[in-house]
């Protein structure tokens, strides 16, 4: 680097207050400006978010079945509605175990990945088909479903062919599919997860592993004192989304379940509980929009302790590449 | 000056805002209030472009455009078209008139979307001398019409009954469900899973309490068990649901019933691996790609499991809503009635393998029964006794996660009426 210089000898008074006044003339029309620049951001965020936000929450205390109908304030009925229904409190709690069940898996998994695929030969290939379930959609999964997982399909088949008859499930029946919808999302979900922290891993400068290898260190420590401190931020990213994500499962269910019905109790998600309450509802067939709205706002209130939560275990001082 | 550009602007954007609303508008149509006949009217339909319901209506609208010069602006909307129909009515726009059918009138009506249909009906039918209303058999009738009257003109009718193979089962006619029971028992001993189910499926398992119910206690039965908690100790519920019970543990059904994947079960039907079905009259025609060469599908109205008692048929039918706010009201009656002539309707049968509306169209053969079934019955009820629209949420929340457990057989019958009694009593407070 050229250092010149007039970087180093020092300005005389005068220029230094002719430069603060150019400086303070620039904030200053800097600032005339912000107002004109940002406004179109504003409004675009206060028409398309923040009102939306609020009319869903004011919707969450009344009753409402959309455009043309009368909206009635109920006050807090809805949410006591919901605390009172068998169904909410299923899906609330199968939601809960979705995403911490899922959410271990998928650490799990991505942790593996970054011991594993940081040398493995192949690793680029081997992301890329982690990475293809993420692809695919919802539909074309509930289509493989159906091949796999029907009472006749290849997964008993498979089982029959290899002698393990006893194991043959009905792996669709009520009692069993919540299972299998979870090993779906982790199937369809872990190469998004796995991308994300490996290109964290991608950044760690090889000559720290190097270090570690000399000093003896096995890879789960490799893993322990160089990967893990220095891919906590993208980790606390990976549960955040994750934390969003599962909250937010929907339509991995209807893919499993099916349109033609709907989902069984012990299948629902909040989100699936959601749109059964704004698909029809309410006396006359008509949409509980105002019910649908609660949850939402419970739906809201638990990504974001979850999200608290997960930043609060993941934080740490800083850590950052020399 | 800025004041002032800002005023003009404003009332130039009011201007654009309401000549854009006034062309909205005009597109359902406006001259009819003005006496004159509209040069088009506005038509949104629900079926995907090119199924057969859609080429049919198509065809239907061009030789009506040819006769009398009106131009139908038909909108194929597919999915989600009745919420699109009552936001735009909402908004004051929206079609003249609209695919509609009979689980769609109760949210229609509370949305204001439905008028009086009344005079539509004493439209003639060009060439033929009736009118709608008296081409149409008594229980279709009853079936389309609310404490308001009709909801809509119907084209198509569909029921729900037993689908067996008539190859198999030439002279199949069971006079009760326990003739039924030893046909099916009889199967299963050689060694066939003789009933078919998509348990999966809320709504079909639901069929079979449903149809039982019907004939041991009557239409509105499940109207009156979603209402009033005692109607769960009536004798006559007790009895249907101890058919079932006997069905279920009979062990009829296929094997894994409650964990096939839709449409697997109605596949393996269409295929022959199972002898029975009970669904809905659209099934021939939803599995005629799969059927195997061998079966020949008849359905008949469900065996009653109190002979005794008159008999019921459930009756569903898909039609045409007529948008209450339209201007064009009689120019729509005139084009409703051109489309349920004779020779439009039998299309209904010929081309799209559904059971027409009018009681002078023949069925498909293997609708027949079922067709004959419906004009003849004492009694008419919706599917699920229209419960879906009225008591959506005690469906939803009570009665089909408690049916599918009985059905799978994880209830008794005595467990079932005692848990629905209960839990209907919970949300009714």
């Amino acid at each position: 680097m050229t250092v010149t210089v007039s970087d180093t000898v020092p300005r005389a008074p005068s220029d230094d207050r002719r430069a603060t006044s150019s400086r303070g003339a620039l904030q200053g029309e800097r600032r005339r400006l912000y107002l004109p620049m940002l406004l179109p951001a504003l409004i675009a965020y206060l028409v398309f978010f923040v009102l939306p936000s609020l009319f869903g929450v004011v919707l969450s205390f009344a009753e409402w079945s959309g455009l043309g109908t009368e909206l009635s304030w109920v006050g807090f009925a809805n949410y006591v509605a919901m605390a009172g229904s068998e169904l909410f409190r299923a899906s609330f709690v199968q939601t809960l175990i979705l995403t911490l069940v899922v959410g271990l898996a998928l650490f799990l998994i991505a942790g593996a990945s970054m011991i594993v695929l940081r040398t493995a030969r192949g690793s680029a290939f081997i992301r890329a088909a982690v990475f293809l379930p993420f692809m695919i959609s919802p539909i074309a999964v509930g289509l493989a479903v159906s091949f796999l997982f029907n009472p006749d399909g290849l997964i008993n088949a498979a089982l029959g062919a290899l002698g393990l008859t006893e194991l043959r499930q009905p792996w669709l029946a009520p009692e069993l599919i919540f299972n299998v919808i979870m090993a779906g999302v982790v199937w369809s979900a872990a190469g998004f997860y796995v991308v994300l922290v490996m290109s964290a891993v991608d950044g760690i400068p090889p000559s720290y592993y190097e270090v570690a290898r000399i000093e003896g260190a096995s890879e789960l420590q490799q893993f322990r004192y160089v990967t893990l401190p220095l891919t906590r931020d993208m980790l606390a990213i990976a549960a955040s989304l994750w934390a969003i994500a599962g909250i937010k499962t929907f339509e991995i269910v209807i893919a499993f379940v099916g349109t033609a019905g709907t989902p069984p109790p012990e299948a629902r998600t909040l989100a699936v509980e959601q749109y059964l309450r704004v698909t029809g509802g309410r006396e006359g067939g008509l949409a509980q929009l105002g019910e649908a709205a609660a949850i939402g706002i419970v739906m809201t209130v638990i990504t974001a302790v979850l999200i608290v939560l997960s930043r609060r275990i993941q934080r740490r001082e800083r850590l950052e590449l020399a | 000056m800025r004041n002032r550009v800002i005023a003009v602007a404003t009332c130039a954007s009011a201007v654009l805002a309401l000549g854009a609303c006034g062309q909205k508008l005009q597109d359902a149509g406006s001259p009819a209030s003005t006496g004159a006949e509209p040069a088009s009217l506005l038509y949104w339909g629900k079926w995907a472009k090119g199924t057969p319901q859609a080429n049919l209506f198509e065809s239907v609208i061009a030789d009506y455009t040819k006769q009398t010069g009106v131009k139908i602006d038909v909108q194929w909307l597919a999915q989600g078209q009745e919420q699109q129909v009552k936001n735009a009515v909402a908004t004051g726009a929206g079609p003249d008139f609209f695919d509609t059918a009979i689980d769609h009138t109760a949210e229609f009506r509370n949305a204001g979307v439905l008028g009086d249909m009344g005079p539509i009906f004493k439209t003639k039918i060009p060439g033929e001398g009736r009118s709608i209303e008296e081409v149409l058999p008594k229980s279709v009738l009853k079936a389309i019409s609310d404490d308001k009257g009709y909801g809509f003109v119907p084209h198509s009718v569909f029921s729900i009954g037993l689908w067996y193979d008539s190859a198999k089962y030439p002279d199949f006619a069971p006079r009760s469900f326990d003739e039924l029971l030893e046909i099916a028992k009889k199967e299963k001993a050689s060694g066939r899973a003789p009933i078919a189910l998509d348990g999966s499926v809320n709504a079909y398992n639901s069929f079979w309490i449903h149809q039982m119910l019907l004939s041991t206690a009557g239409p509105g039965i499940l109207l009156k068990l979603a209402e009033d908690p005692a109607a769960w100790d009536l004798p006559e519920v007790k009895r249907a649901a101890e058919a079932l019970e006997s069905l279920v543990q009979a062990e009829l059904f296929e094997p894994d019933y409650m964990a096939t994947k839709f449409p697997a079960a109605q596949n393996a039907w269409a295929g022959g691996k199972h002898s029975f079905i009970l669904n809905g009259s659209w099934l021939g025609s939803e599995t005629a790609s799969l059927r195997a060469a061998e079966v020949k599908p008849r359905i008949i109205a469900f065996p009653p499991v109190d002979p005794a008692k008159g008999s019921v048929a459930t009756v569903g039918a898909l039609g045409w809503g007529v948008n209450a706010k339209s201007r064009n009201q009689r120019a729509v009656a005139d084009f409703l009635a051109f489309a349920m002539q004779k020779k439009y309707i039998d299309r209904i049968a010929t081309d799209a393998a559904n059971i027409p509306s009018r009681a002078d169209s023949p069925a498909p053969v293997e609708l027949q029964q079922l067709q004959a079934s419906i004009r003849d019955a004492e009694q008419v009820t919706l599917d699920g006794d229209g419960v879906s629209t009225v008591k959506p949420k005690w469906l939803a929340d009570v009665f089909l996660p408690l049916d599918d457990k009985f059905v799978a057989g994880k209830l008794t019958a005595a467990e079932f009426l005692a848990e629905g009694k209960a839990k209907t009593a919970a949300l009714n407070g």
